[in-house]
């Protein structure tokens, strides 16, 4: 807490804007036409004061900012210059204040091209820039820099209601140093289904600067009382620097349902890491397989007959369905739950979920459907298609988590199938036997 | 003469037969992808669409060591976390491998909680966010805002709000 107050310092009161903007202006940079944050002219200082002052006269209905992307990654090279766009997302279609500020270890190596500036409501997204400029060396590991934009409360347009906190956003710019020699970077993640295979992927980044000849990792799983039952070996590859492999590895069990303990030991060539990861057999599970709707008319109240499958080898209780449907402004416009329901082991069951759709227009509409059991929460995405006398619902599959036999076929492949055997037979027969019949009688 | 030409064009017949009923047999039970298209870029979710196939696989990696199966009736839609990955559906015969990304996107909006009572503080992007409280200029406290989750928060002139990419 103490290194981000540190490299942290977002003040919104009006002495501290114009303090730090005045610092700014004083220390720094003023490079090739970018500038940092303290770059803005006292103008602009003092009307950034002005709208803080506002915020407790004026109001807001929602303050909201986004960008994209998140994390901008970088491979270090000494001097590297970079430029990096980002997009500033209004996505309450309002009228915007912005301060860009630059913060973080790398906070003296990024530049920035508009340190303050205004979006109109009319402007959905807004292009901005900023400069990286490596330094010559950098140890190695991951060293970081935010560039942190933040809306200003503001003259409200849609709403009385009054929003007087400020909202802010950070996009994260990360420089890689590979270590010299060899290392390597893992992660240890688990997937285990519903009939007891348990599959461990270690994705393992090359960090260093000579290329890994031989990775490969074993792995230790314990149970929660700390007693070792298993030991699995992955594949064995070799790993180019800089580049990302997976080590997989797969455990068939009958252990019982519980939390486990994997201890995977990487080894790369001379050197080895360890990493721990808890994971459960047996996960409860209850899946979304099918939504019908029957009976619909536009403006009455739809009965959604959601089908469940319960996955888990035992009853689950007290179970409901929430759905919650959005509008075009990606606002909950329909928050709607079915009663309980107890699921027997390996059953299916329906779900019952009304929905008014009392002023709904025809349309596509975003909805999450979440299938709730004590703490478990499972969510579906789907698009519901509204029209006058049907909901078609769009983007409903369901998850396996282990290979089955391939798909079967229809009739018309069943069809294609005969009538290529039967031409190669006749192929054979034609070429083989009695083209040489045809050929010598044709010769006498 | 004649039997000879005869000879030959039973020759031509078979094997022009035998290739094209096996290239339509190929090209009918190969999987059509439909959506997304490859190298699609997005930061919301995935619309699968495809034909003649029954399984989609989607990995991180091209060699789809880990994939992630979804068997599939008709269409998926499929919220992944920001990063590039590859998709291919199987059906009889194995599709086309098709790339698409997800772009990192951090979203922070503060609204009215929906009894009307309070304000909470929603993560709108496809990123776990870590969010810093600064109240008066200080650092003041922080927390994880997951994807999609929401938080009540107090709404006073001198707070700030920023969040960012946990991790």
């Amino acid at each position: 807490m103490d290194k981000k107050e540190n490299n942290r310092k977002l003040i919104v009161e009006n002495n501290y804007w114009n303090n730090k903007l005045k610092e700014k202006t004083n220390n720094k940079f003023n490079n090739k036409g970018l500038i940092n944050a303290g770059n803005v002219c006292q103008s602009r200082l003092l009307f950034i004061v002005g709208i803080i002052s506002l915020i407790v006269v004026l109001s807001m209905p929602v303050l909201a900012i986004g960008i994209t992307p998140g994390l901008t990654t970088i491979h270090f090279e000494p001097n590297l210059e970079k430029k990096i766009d980002v997009t500033l997302i209004n996505s309450e279609k309002e009228d915007m204040q912005i301060v860009v500020l630059i913060e973080g270890e790398l906070n003296q190596s990024i530049y920035l091209e508009e340190a303050y500036f205004e979006m109109k409501a009319s402007e959905a997204e807004k292009k901005i820039s900023y400069l990286v400029k490596l330094p010559a060396s950098l140890t190695p590991g991951t060293h970081s820099g935010q560039v942190v934009v933040i809306q200003l409360p503001g003259k409200a347009q849609r709403s009385s209601a009054f929003v007087g906190a400020s909202v802010g956003v950070a996009t994260l710019v990360n420089v890689i140093v590979p270590y010299p020699g060899k290392y390597a970077e893992a992660d240890l993640n688990v997937f285990s289904d519903n009939a007891g295979k348990i599959s461990f992927v270690m994705p393992v980044v090359s960090r260093g600067k000579l290329d890994l000849v031989r990775v490969k990792a074993i792995i230790d799983i314990y149970t929660s009382l700390n007693e070792k039952i298993a030991t699995i070996s992955t594949n064995e590859l070799p790993i180019e620097s800089g580049k990302r492999e997976e080590l997989v590895a797969t455990w068939e069990t009958n252990a019982s349902a519980g939390k486990y303990k994997a201890v995977a030991t990487l080894l790369y060539d001379e050197s080895s890491a360890t990493l721990e990861r808890e994971f459960s057999v047996g996960n409860k599970v209850l899946e979304l397989l099918q939504i019908d709707v029957n009976d619909f008319s536009l403006g009455e109240i739809a009965k959604l007959e959601l089908l469940v499958e319960n996955k888990w080898g035992e009853v689950i209780s007290g179970a409901f369905a929430q759905m919650l449907i959005y509008n075009d402004e990606k606002e909950v416009m329909a928050d709607i739950k079915s009663p309980n329901y107890d699921f027997q082991p390996l059953s299916k069951s329906l779900m019952i979920v009304f929905w008014d759709t009392g002023g709904v227009r025809q349309g596509t509409y975003d909805a999450s459907v979440f299938l709730k059991f004590g703490q478990e929460s499972r969510q579906q995405d789907i698009k519901l298609e509204v029209s006058d006398n049907d909901i078609n619902v769009i983007g409903l599959g369901y998850v396996i988590s282990a290979e089955k036999g391939k798909a079967g076929g229809n009739t018309l492949v069943i069809v294609l199938a005969t009538i290529i055997v039967v031409l190669v037979i006749i192929n054979i027969l034609w070429f083989l036997v009695l083209r040489k019949k045809f050929s010598r009688k044709a010769g006498k | 003469m004649k039997n000879i030409k005869l000879i030959y064009l039973i020759d031509g017949i078979l094997l022009l037969g035998t290739i094209g009923i096996i290239l339509f047999s190929l090209f009918y039970l190969k999987p059509s992808l439909t959506s997304p298209e490859d190298k699609f870029t997005t930061t919301g979710a995935v619309l699968f669409n495809f034909e003649k196939g029954d399984k989609l696989y989607i990995d991180d990696n091209s060699k789809f060591t880990s994939p992630e199966i979804f068997v599939v009736s008709k269409d998926m839609l499929i919220n992944l976390n920001p990063g590039t990955y590859y998709w291919k559906v199987e059906g009889i015969l194995p599709s086309e491998i098709r790339q698409f990304t997800i772009t990192s996107y951090v979203e922070l909006r503060i609204r009215e909680t929906r009894d009307g009572r309070g304000y909470e503080l929603v993560n709108g992007g496809n990123e776990r966010l870590n969010v810093d409280v600064y109240e008066g200029g200080s650092l003041t406290g922080s927390f994880i805002l997951e994807r999609e989750d929401e938080k009540n928060i107090e709404n006073k002139p001198n707070k700030t709000y920023i969040g960012g990419k946990d991790g």
